[in-house]
């Protein structure tokens, strides 16, 4: 058998792109999991803000947020472990995205002062949403969907359903990325 | 230098070696998600695997999951060899050093 040089260039490109679509979707499996725990994390979150004084508020966070990262980091090292998985820092940049993230809400909440309590209530879900929107645009498609997803949900519960906006949050929106993670984590 | 391996070169069998071969860092691939990964039909695909198997380049594991039945496919090491020789030839046929 003797191939071309556009035979080859042909088969290979289909090399390529199969190898391009394995990859994606083992990209999906492995972000599954973290949608599911942060979700969970959202949900059990907004659910205790609900039902709890607004003075303890950051004492709720403070402990789900640190389990969040937590579980994320151990979460990196398994999937990092995994063999032939490249060493890539994976939890060590997680972290680092997590911590910016953080930071940026923060500066906005310091910037722009919300006279009401319900825009740091909902901040946190579009910039979520916008994260997972860019990761969809520049690399994965499905994680788009789900930022746009967590974007629109978490506006219409702010724009329509403010005086359950906490309850919202938890059930719409952690439930989405919980949902998510699940249809991600099969694919 | 090595030649071109016809078994792998086959549009289908070439996709499936090279999904194999990105998911042979997560273990055997389930027959389900190879078809949709790849858009092929059951028998399209089971025969191009059955082709690929008597190579020795996979294997194909039957079990149950509960009742379920569950095929699984891997590339074993000598498939793996083989898709890596045959994707450097086809490389060096693009880049002129193989005509």
């Amino acid at each position: 058998m003797t191939l071309s040089r556009s035979d080859a260039a042909g088969a290979l490109r289909d090399v390529e792109l199969a190898q391009a679509r394995a990859g994606e979707m083992r990209g999906y499996r492995h972000a599954g999991p973290y949608l599911i725990g942060w979700g969970l994390i959202w949900a059990v979150g907004y659910v205790l803000m609900a039902i709890r004084p607004q003075s303890e508020w950051g004492w709720i966070w403070l402990p789900l947020d640190a389990a969040g990262i937590i579980g994320t980091i151990l979460l990196a090292r398994v999937q990092r472990g995994k063999p032939g998985m490249a060493s890539n820092g994976g939890g060590g940049r997680i972290l680092l995205g997590i911590l910016f993230a953080a930071l940026f809400i923060a500066a906005t909440y310091i910037l722009f002062a919300p006279a009401t309590v319900t825009p740091f209530i909902v901040f946190p879900g579009l910039v979520i949403g916008a994260i997972y929107g860019m990761i969809g645009i520049a690399w994965l498609p499905r994680l788009g969907w789900v930022g746009f997803a967590i974007f629109a949900l978490t506006m219409v519960g702010y724009l329509f359903f403010r005086d359950w906006i906490l309850y919202w949050m938890a059930a719409v929106c952690g439930g989405s990325l919980m949902l998510s993670g699940a249809w991600l984590r099969n694919a | 230098m090595s030649g071109p391996d016809e078994i792998i070169h086959q549009t289908l069998r070439l996709k499936i070696m090279a999904t194999l071969n990105v998911e042979s860092t997560e273990g055997p691939m389930e027959f389900t998600r190879l078809r949709g990964l790849l858009k092929a039909t059951d028998g399209n695909l089971g025969s191009h695997l059955t082709t690929l198997e008597k190579a020795g380049y996979v294997t194909i594991d039957k079990d149950f999951v509960g009742k379920k039945p569950r095929t699984r496919v891997a590339i074993t090491p000598a498939g793996a060899k083989a898709f890596r020789s045959h994707v450097a030839y086809l490389r060096e046929v693009l880049e002129g050093t193989q005509l």
